[in-house]
């Protein structure tokens, strides 16, 4: 039998994956994090709670906020629902992991390969994304460490603020990713400059 | 101060008057050799109608063309009157041009806000062949017919006419600008901003507010449409804390652009209030350069959240409709003022100043004191007396209680003639004149959610009324607070409110010192001694006459005289004319000013162009493009994409030699047939669901049962709308004991998750059931075809058996495929052949249609694209989005007996209304032509043999054609009434849109294998 074994490739960049910079503002993709959704079963809130706790050391973050121990870091995504994030080597892996961390207490479904993981960084940052994100992303207002879903140019997005300052990270549909780029080159040419 | 009846008696105006050279020097307009606020260290070239000129930096347009001498600058819109410059602002009604040429060729763009940059092109518009001599300024001679209400009366008869003769005339004749008809080779973009407090404009009161909450360390935006910051201060000579205006204006600027908490936005028009605080605005990033630098919009879109907003837009100077009153060299006197202090530019070699208030003197006094000649100030006022405060005017002639009847100068102003308090006449050789009729509050912002402005008899003005907008509050001139000091006192004091309000502790401001003259007026609206035409929308060449006239037809509601008159439409909005054209109504008919009130205040406050509000979203641009994984190998592949929705797909994959689609799809679907097929089907909607009710929850969403759906087996499911009808079909495979996987079709994936969600949010929150999309997680493919097996064989590791007995039609399971990669294998036939789908996490869908191909070149495996995937499922019967089209039950696609009485789902009980069932309801149904080399056509209505084709006899149509190869002749699904009892009965297909008319026999729906016994294989 001949070897077909398949090769990954990442949603904008095929197998390397992409980097890019402007004066003030860089765009990177981020291929070696796993992601899955974690939802609460019905009734079961506080098992999930005490599950995470015992688990990764965290508490699952309330609406808009993330919260991360040993390795995982929980975004909220919905009412008792989180995508959970963590290093690719956990793969096999991340979906496996929280099933049998959480048992029959939560759904865990995949979503790792569902989203294009963009990394962006720079002070330019936030004008940048002034362009595209209709959330007001002022530190005062969008605190490091918060997450939030909305829309960019009609495309969907997972927005979050990293750091305490300018590194934010935005998982936007792997099948538009490439829409949603062109887009975010668009903006960052308009504020930092054409390259 | 010397009385002013004793300055017209000092010197007779007769006498003075008597000594002049009759006409106006040759250069009526001209550029001072110092003052203002422009850089004469610095030239800027342009040109006008094809004309050199210079100009400096600090120039509008306007200015410049005024400091060169020119002082006619366009044609108006109907009656083609010359005309110059009316204002020095955006409400400028006269002075549009065509900006730049080529693509970026710019119509109706008013001079009077266009900055002055090197290389500046621009052309007067709405006239032939020239400016100076438009013929079409022969219509003016006929005004007396071309009277308000002209074309509703005139051109009624035939009406056929009117859009191919008379329209195209008049659109000729009565024009403004030309577009260029080119693609705009500029970008436009959207922003997004939020702020504590949103200034709106940078005069005395926006600064001081800016200033007072920027201090206070609330997030502060100020945006003004000027170039400049400063507002009226920059037109003025006043003196702000001891600080000439302009300069202190500098200085705040300076502070505030030292605020990190503060942004300005110079070159930015609010120009709407929105819900919850959204204001819309627009920036002009590079209007002001000749091209946008690399990767700059023209223009920028805003969409500003604000807790709380400052308006302080400042005010409009009102005319005052006289005979002939729209020479060029009549300007307002505001902006007259405008011109010689901001711009250094006297507009009239010899000046005189109509006013009705004490405003109107400071252009008398400005003038003197640049060494200017002012002929006389007219003031209709009887008491007329110099203003305290101003200097100079000892020596200016004063016709108190006068009034200006009639003005001369056929390309621009030479002369007026004007009455005094006794009616007697007199001439003023002048070639300037100054027009104060008062000031008109910019409240526009305040009406956006509905306010009607309050009249004020006091102030002689609409004010902005009580209910504003939420959050927002008014300040200086906008708010009648005319006075420097009373500007910045309340801008001191509405941006201390505004950051209060938004959580921050504000010292009390402590405005500066400045001049605080009380609002004299006494409104004047026209002079009703003048013969000739007195002009009021300057824009739309509406009179005083349109305005009695539309009052005689019986028009007299102030938006029945708008649309009947056109007054107060197109650029300018009627900004300097819709206060005095309905003065002018109310004494027509008697009422007071408020009770006849004001048309409607809508966004946008000055023109907005239509690409700003597109921004990005043009051309391929204007929606996102979803690609499946296997994109890149179909492009490869050589493949014609089709769009379903948002995803691009391949449509079919042409070989070399193929020169018609249908050689290329018909390869396709004998292959499929014949040998083996890949497809790419990622596009279908996949929803993951999980909890311990999810099976109880897809037995009431699915119409069919789905409570005993074993474990590893996959189901399909019609899905109802809860008034019956179908919404959509798909399948369900069931991964666990408590684990779903639904697939719904490409077009209804989003519509359906969001009904699941729906269902599980509002309808049965008690369930125990968890939704997620997965449909961009895995790269799903359908291998069909007789040698499908085989193919997969080579892909699915061996450890997993899939022969027919341990996977036969309907098994679903998780398996391994090229060496461990985790895929899903669902047996599933939309094709009616032996097939399967195979998933793997979409970052192997490359890698994975690649290795299918690889491994089906020993099988003859052929990519096939939606055409074929078309043709398969018509040929096995299988309805699609053409009979899923949302008029259609279960019970007319042949699926009646699928919707269970055993159990409650949506749309069951509707789907048992008598109307959905009655006796002789639509049927789907084969169809084939009795002439076999006929094609047929979706859409064509079945008729009776022998009934004429009208929609009496209409008994159903076509949903779906394809040329089935397999059969060598067309084939059709189709509804038809009782279809089902017909089969083997013949009827037309016919087709009046593309003139078909075809003989059909109605057969099988199941063209192909109609036992299913291909698909069991």
């Amino acid at each position: 039998m001949p070897d077909f074994t398949l090769a990954a490739r990442s949603p904008l960049a095929g197998a390397a994956a992409l980097a890019e910079s402007w004066p003030g503002f860089a765009v990177s993709e981020v291929t070696d994090l796993a992601l899955a959704s974690l939802a609460t079963r019905r009734g079961r809130e506080t098992e999930v709670r005490n599950r995470a706790k015992a688990r990764f050391d965290l508490e699952p973050p309330p609406p808009g906020r993330t919260a991360s121990g040993d390795g995982m870091t929980f975004l909220w995504t919905g009412h008792e629902q989180w995508f959970v994030e963590a290093q690719e080597s956990a793969l096999g892996g991340l979906e496996a992991l929280l099933r049998e961390t959480f048992e029959d207490s939560a759904a865990v479904t995949d979503q790792s390969d569902a989203w294009a993981n963009l990394r962006l960084e720079g002070p330019a940052t936030r004008a940048v994304l002034e362009k595209l994100c209709p959330l007001d992303l002022h530190p005062g207002a969008f605190p490091p460490g918060a997450t939030a879903r909305t829309t960019m140019e009609h495309l969907s997005a997972i927005i979050t603020l990293r750091d305490d300052r300018w590194r934010f990270s935005i998982l936007t549909p792997r099948s538009s990713a490439g829409s949603f780029l062109h887009h975010l080159h668009q903006a960052a040419d308009s504020a930092c400059g054409a390259t | 101060m010397t009385a002013p009846d004793r300055i017209v008696a000092k010197e007779g105006i007769a006498a003075r008057e008597a000594a002049r050279p009759a006409g106006a020097a040759a250069a009526a307009s001209c550029r001072r050799r110092e003052g203002g606020l422009i850089d004469r260290s610095r030239s800027l070239s342009f040109s006008f109608d094809g004309k050199a000129f210079a100009g400096h930096p600090g120039d509008t347009l306007a200015s410049a063309l005024l400091a060169n001498g020119v002082r006619l600058l366009g044609r108006s819109f109907k009656y083609h009157r010359p005309r110059g410059v009316l204002t020095a602002g955006s409400e400028e009604p006269n002075a549009l041009v065509e900006l730049r040429g080529g693509a970026r060729r710019e119509p109706n763009t008013r001079a009077t806000v266009v900055e002055l940059y090197d290389g500046l092109e621009a052309a007067s518009q709405n006239r032939w062949p020239s400016l100076r001599f438009d013929l079409a300024g022969a219509g003016d001679l006929l005004s007396p017919l071309l009277t308000a209400g002209f074309y509703y009366k005139t051109f009624m008869w035939p009406a056929a006419f009117w859009e191919k003769v008379y329209e195209p005339l008049i659109r000729r004749a009565a024009g403004l600008g030309r577009l260029s008809g080119a693609p705009d080779p500029d970008s436009y973009e959207k922003s997004y901003a939020f702020c504590d407090v949103l200034v709106i404009g940078a005069g005395p009161a926006g600064l001081m507010a800016a200033l007072t909450a920027g201090r206070a360390g609330a997030r502060v935006i100020l945006a003004d449409e000027d170039f400049r910051v400063g507002g009226r201060l920059l037109a003025e000579t006043h003196e702000v804390g001891g600080r000439p205006g302009p300069l202190w204006a500098d200085d705040v600027l300076a502070e505030l652009a030292g605020l990190d908490n503060v942004r300005c936005l110079p070159r930015t028009t609010v120009y709407g209030v929105y819900d919850g605080g959204t204001y819309g605005a627009l920036e002009r990033v590079a209007d002001h350069l000749p091209v946008p630098p690399p990767g700059r919009p023209r223009q920028r879109l805003w969409k500003i959240v604000a807790r709380r907003a400052v308006l302080a837009a400042g005010a409009t100077e009102r005319p005052i409709a006289f005979g002939d009153n729209d020479r060029p060299g009549i300007l307002l006197a505001g902006a007259q003022r405008s011109y010689l202090n901001r711009f250094g530019v006297l507009t009239g070699s010899r000046t005189a100043v109509f006013t009705c208030s004490d405003d109107g003197w400071r252009s008398a006094a400005d003038l003197v004191r640049a060494g200017a000649e002012v002929a006389a100030v007219i003031d209709t006022r009887p008491d007329a007396r110099c203003p305290d405060g101003l200097t100079g005017l000892e020596d200016v002639a004063l016709i108190a209680g006068g009034r200006v009847v009639e003005t001369r100068g056929r390309l621009g102003l030479t002369s007026i003639d004007c009455l005094d308090r006794d009616g007697r006449r007199r001439s003023l050789a002048v070639d300037g004149l100054a027009v104060s009729g008062g000031w008109n509050p910019a409240l526009h912002l305040t009406c956006h959610q509905g306010a009607r402005p309050v009249w004020r008899d006091d102030l002689a003005t609409f004010l902005p009324a009580d209910d504003l907008p939420p959050g927002l509050a008014v300040a200086g001139a906008a708010a009648g607070g005319f006075s420097t000091a009373a500007a910045l006192a309340q801008g001191a004091e509405r941006g201390a409110a505004a950051a209060e309000a938004a959580g921050h502790a504000v010292r009390k401001p402590e405005p500066p010192e400045a001049e605080d003259g009380p609002v004299a007026v006494t409104p004047f609206w026209h002079v009703k001694e003048s013969r000739a035409r007195a002009w009021l929308d300057f824009q739309n060449d509406v009179t005083v006459k349109d305005v009695a006239l539309a009052h005689r037809e019986g028009f007299r509601s102030v938006e029945h005289l708008k649309r009947y008159t056109t007054l107060g439409m197109a650029t300018d909005q009627g900004k300097t004319a819709n206060v005095q054209a309905l003065a002018i109504m109310a004494e027509l008919t008697g009422k007071s000013i408020p009770e006849t009130g004001t048309t409607v205040f809508r966004p946008p406050y000055t023109p907005v162009a239509i690409s700003a509000f597109a921004g990005r979203s043009r051309g391929k641009d204007f929606r996102p493009v979803r690609k499946t994984p296997s994109h890149d190998w179909a492009v490869e592949q050589g493949a014609v994409f089709v769009e379903t929705g948002a995803w691009l797909r391949a449509q079919w994959f042409p070989r070399p030699g193929e020169t018609h689609w249908r050689q290329s799809v018909d390869r396709e679907v004998l292959a499929v047939r014949n040998a083996v097929g890949v497809c790419d089907v990622t596009t279908l909607g996949k929803i993951d669901i999980q909890g311990a009710d999810a099976g109880a929850f897809l037995n009431r969403v699915y119409a069919n049962g789905f409570a005993k759906l074993p474990l590893g087996k996959v189901r399909y499911g019609l899905m109802l709308r809860e008034d019956g009808f179908v919404m959509d079909d798909g399948t369900t495979a069931r991964l666990g004991e408590a684990h779903y996987v639904m697939t719904t079709t490409t077009a209804k994936a989003v519509p359906v998750f969001r009904h699941l969600e729906f269902c599980r949010q509002v309808l049965w929150p008690g369930l125990d059931l968890q939704l997620i999309s997965t449909t961009e997680q895995w790269a799903q493919f359908a291998v069909a075809g007789p040698r499908a097996r085989d193919l997969l064989r080579e892909i699915v590791d061996p450890d997993h058996d899939i022969s027919n007995q341990a996977f036969p039609y309907m098994a679903c399971g998780e398996v391994t495929v090229c060496g461990g990669t985790r895929a899903r294998l669902f047996r599933l036939s939309f094709s009616g052949e032996l097939a399967y789908e195979v998933a793997v996490p979409a970052r192997y869908g490359d890698a994975m249609i690649r290795a299918l191909m690889a491994a089906g070149a020993a099988f003859e495996v052929t990519p096939y694209g939606t055409e074929a995937l078309g043709v398969l499922r018509i040929e096995k019967g299988h309805p699609a989005g053409n009979e899923l089209n949302g008029q259609t039950t279960a019970a007319n696609l042949g699926m009646g007996r699928m919707v269970s009485k055993k159990k409650d789902c949506i749309g069951n009980v509707l789907s048992e209304r008598p109307g959905l069932n009655a006796p002789d309801d639509l049927r789907l149904v084969g169809f084939v032509p009795l002439d076999r080399r006929a094609q047929l056509t979706a859409g064509a209505h079945f008729i009776a043999l022998g009934r004429a084709a009208v929609a009496a006899e209409d008994q159903g149509y076509m949903t779906s054609v394809a040329h089935s190869p397999n059969l060598g002749h067309s084939i059709g699904l189709g509804l038809i009434q009782r279809g089902g009892e017909r089969i083997g009965e013949k009827v037309r297909a016919v087709d009046l849109v593309r003139g078909a008319d075809v003989e059909v026999e109605i057969v099988s729906p199941h063209f192909i294998d109609p036992e299913g016994e291909r698909l069991r294989a």
